[in-house]
């Protein structure tokens, strides 16, 4: 490797270890949530470094888009809190805890030199189980090998997650607050309209991107969660512009997308096991066409579930954040800075 | 070396150079406003000319078409990003610098 | 040629690291979340050096991904952790 991959890579990885202490120690939660935004970016540069495209599309997508809408959302609803300082004011709790948080730090450290050394340890040409499943690619259905092994060879890793998913979304709805009047009064706030003139512009490209990525997870880096994923930040991207109501959403629509991958799973499982075969194997000729379905359903599921993680809990009316007109800490900050 | 290869490093080169003019304006202008149009204006050009060289580079038409259509995305992405930002701050009543230019210090240059 | 591209991706690097320094000190919210910006535009560029510079055309198409997602993050901020100033504002009109 030549010396500015060095560089590269070493640049990289000062960065990566900068952010990750800076936001941990930071006391500011919104200067943490805007570090882990860059945290995320640089991650998906790094996927991008290390040529493992399927992950960088996911990265890219995840840090870029969701878990920053998200957090920065829960962060509105806790302005002005600041993170408990650190127990250096209470001298006799932290003499008591202190040998607690010493022994922790030291397991960490240990721990953190055991993978070092483990990973310093891997024979340097090891390909792992690629060559397995090259082998096996004839029966695959796809000439992704990501995609086979994903959907096929450890389908019932999917199927587990999938179920995770909707247990997740599931929580979230049981979770929302009966009555969001507050949240339905979708006033037109003054100078949105060139949101409004992004999203139209934006959401059909996001759309497409979306088939695309489905359609190239058959033989290229993409696949049933990048292709989610974006479905879910398009529907981000409608809700904060107010063009799409979640109250408005029929309740059959949101229940049927949020479960239809797991649904059509547990079809496709349930087919193939009263067939007589083994758990999730696929007959080698119709192998293509279920994966196509189940990546189909997927997507949608993991959309659809996305947004109801994001949509399903809006501020409420007795919420103190919103209500209060509190005076703007960050505009005196101009005169101290 | 062909024309092509020269006129790409050229391009690359130009577009890096604006990025780092982005940069040195979004450390030194001193409030949120000026550094808006740093932030999105230089980048902007900047990553133009780095895509212009780049599709210089590419194999095939569609990749060519595919780093166009990629610019012109960041370009609506920062224009509509600078533009919320910009408003949100003036809405909430974000007080921009008064500099020596400024129509406030010099009131006869209208 | 790719050792040129490595090392144009190693000096936007640089700059994207400058811009912590605006994370880090900038006085206003706005200003960090500028940063995100400037995070994300300055991303694409490197990942659509790295493509050329690694033979990879497909890692485009993560340029193509950050470049759509570009905004979200800003729309998110002045939507939904600015408007309790913005709600004030409007009340007192």
């Amino acid at each position: 490797m030549s010396t500015i991959a060095w560089l590269f890579d070493g640049l990289l990885v000062a960065a990566l270890l900068y952010l990750a202490w800076s936001l941990l120690s930071e006391q500011d939660l919104f200067k943490a949530v805007v570090l882990f935004i860059a945290f995320g970016l640089l991650m998906a540069l790094s996927w991008t470094r290390l040529q493992a495209p399927d992950i960088a599309l996911a990265e890219a997508v995840i840090s870029a888009g969701l878990s920053g809408v998200l957090l920065l959302d829960a962060v509105g609803y806790v302005r002005g809190e600041k993170r408990p300082a650190s127990t250096q004011s209470e001298a006799v709790k932290a003499r008591r805890i202190e040998p607690v948080r010493t022994g922790l730090n030291l397991l960490a450290l240990l721990f953190c030199a055991a993978l070092i050394w483990a990973v310093l340890n891997l024979p340097p040409l090891d390909s792992g189980l690629s060559s397995i499943v090259q082998a096996q690619m004839g029966s695959a259905g796809v000439t992704s090998q990501i995609t086979a092994v994903l959907l096929n060879f450890r389908g019932y890793d999917t199927l587990l997650e999938v179920a995770v998913l909707v247990l997740a979304a599931i929580g979230c709805l049981t979770l929302r607050e009966a009555d969001q009047s507050a949240a339905a009064a979708h006033s037109r706030e003054p100078g949105m309209q060139v949101l409004d003139g992004m999203i139209q512009l934006v959401i059909p490209v996001m759309l497409l991107v979306s088939g695309y990525l489905l359609w190239a997870g058959e033989h290229a880096p993409g696949g049933a969660f990048q292709t989610g994923a974006m479905l879910g930040a398009a529907g981000f991207l409608l809700l904060l512009g107010n063009r799409m109501h979640f109250q408005q959403i029929p309740g059959w629509l949101l229940r049927i997308s949020a479960s239809l991958g797991l649904s059509i799973f547990l079809l496709v499982a349930g087919g193939i096991a009263i067939s007589g075969r083994s758990l999730l194997e696929y007959p080698v000729s119709n192998a293509g066409k279920l994966i196509v379905l189940l990546e189909t359903a997927i997507s949608i599921s993991i959309g659809s579930i996305l947004i109801i993680l994001f949509a399903a809990n809006p501020p409420s009316a007795s919420s103190p954040t919103i209500d209060q007109a509190t005076p703007s800490e960050d505009t005196t900050e101009i005169g101290s800075k | 070396m062909t024309i092509a290869t020269w006129l790409s490093v050229a391009l690359v080169l130009a577009g890096a150079f604006f990025f780092f003019a982005g940069t040195m304006g979004m450390l030194r202008f001193p409030d949120v406003y000026t550094r808006l149009h740093a932030v999105t204006k230089a980048d902007n050009l900047g990553l133009g000319l780095i895509v212009a060289g780049l599709m210089l580079q590419a194999e095939s038409w569609p990749a060519m078409l595919k780093l166009a259509l990629i610019w012109l995305l960041a370009l609506l992405a920062s224009a509509t990003a600078c533009y919320l930002v910009g408003n949100s701050s003036l809405r909430s009543g974000l007080p921009p610098v008064q500099g020596r230019y400024s129509v406030r210090r010099n009131p006869c240059r209208q | 040629m790719d050792d040129f591209y490595m090392g144009i991706a190693v000096f936007l690097l640089l700059n994207i690291l400058l811009g912590l320094v605006r994370i880090l000190r900038g006085p206003t919210a706005q200003d960090r979340m500028l940063m995100a910006q400037l995070f994300g535009t300055t991303g694409v560029a490197i990942i659509m050096l790295l493509a050329e510079a690694l033979d990879l055309p497909v890692l485009r198409d993560v340029a193509l991904l950050f470049a759509l997602l570009g905004a979200l993050a800003t729309v998110a901020f002045v939507k939904r952790y600015w408007p309790a100033k913005m709600l004030g504002k409007e009340a007192g009109k």
